[in-house]
């Protein structure tokens, strides 16, 4: 069970992020992704765990001088598990923009042209 | 001495006969040397005044200008700590890498709080910089202590530091060729 400035945090990132009014960004962290909020940075993650062998998802609130100021963590089947993996999921649509990439592929196949594209030179596959 | 004729001749000017003494004479001699001194003292607080002032800037200018350079032989270290960790990072000793980041995080934040660095770095692009170093020093505790294991892109962190070399080396260039035109 988290917080409830955790919880209502956790909304209002989710009702911008579906807006697509956050910019998330990737980090050096395969599956975690950071939001700038004036002087705080926030951190979402998620992986796997070799200890517990459990998913696990995280939010962290770092501030400028990259102290950790507060944060949850939450194993796979915990209370609100769900409700932090859909926040980490909208993150990942926005920096991905996978909406938009699925948009844009639906556009091509729903279209009367020929899609993909043809080679140049047929012959440097023979080369 | 000009004034001291013109006291002379007022004095003979306006007092009667009667009245031209020696008494007189002391009082309106006395008066004008009176007047002379105040005269005297106030140019020379005009003067002392324009010393300090001057002597103000002049101090001013040399914090600065000491300022500026305690911050380009930071830089110069923080951009040899780069390519430290950078080495260290290529051959796995991520430990030390990470005390490296740490120190030069330290140098950073020093430098992202003078007021003289601020008015010419590229502050946004340097915050950004810093703020990726910020995220990879936690993914690297991280990964260090087994925490999360997995997942760390080191080529990442790679890239963030080229980034931050660059930011750095064009802020350090900015702030010698400052030196040198001064």
């Amino acid at each position: 069970m988290i917080a409830e400035n955790f919880r209502l945090l956790i909304e209002k990132l989710k009702y911008k992020s579906s807006k697509r009014e956050a910019i998330w960004a990737k980090t050096s962290r395969d599956e975690e992704f950071k939001l700038h909020l004036g002087k705080v940075t926030l951190l979402t993650d998620c992986w796997y765990d070799e200890v517990t062998f459990n998913k696990k998802v995280d939010l962290v609130i770092l501030n400028e001088d990259g102290e950790k100021i507060d944060g949850v963590i939450l194993s796979k089947g915990e209370d609100d598990y769900e409700l932090l993996i859909e926040l980490h999921t909208l993150a990942k649509q926005s920096y991905y923009k996978i909406d938009e990439t699925f948009k844009s592929i639906f556009e091509e196949l729903d279209s009367n042209k020929v899609i993909g594209e043809k080679k140049k030179h047929e012959l440097d596959d023979l080369i | 001495m000009l004034g001291l004729l013109l006291v002379g001749l007022l004095y003979f000017v306006f007092f009667d006969q009667k009245d031209q003494n020696m008494i007189n004479g002391i009082t309106v001699l006395g008066t004008y040397l009176s007047l002379l001194g105040i005269v005297i003292s106030y140019f020379q607080i005009k003067s002392v005044k324009d010393i300090n002032e001057k002597t103000k800037t002049a101090i001013e200018k040399s914090l600065q200008r000491l300022n500026q350079l305690v911050v380009v032989a930071d830089l110069s270290k923080a951009i040899k700590i780069i390519d430290e960790i950078q080495q260290y990072i290529v051959h796995e000793y991520y430990q030390i890498a990470l005390i490296r980041m740490k120190d030069l995080k330290s140098i950073l934040i020093q430098a992202k709080h003078n007021e003289e660095a601020n008015k010419l770095i590229e502050y946004e692009s340097f915050c950004i910089n810093l703020n990726e170093l910020i995220v990879d020093i936690k993914n690297m505790h991280e990964f260090t202590t087994g925490y999360k294991k997995t997942s760390l892109n080191f080529s990442k962190i790679a890239n963030h530091l080229e980034d931050l070399s660059t930011t750095l080396t064009a802020f350090e260039h900015k702030l010698k060729n400052i030196k040198n035109d001064s």
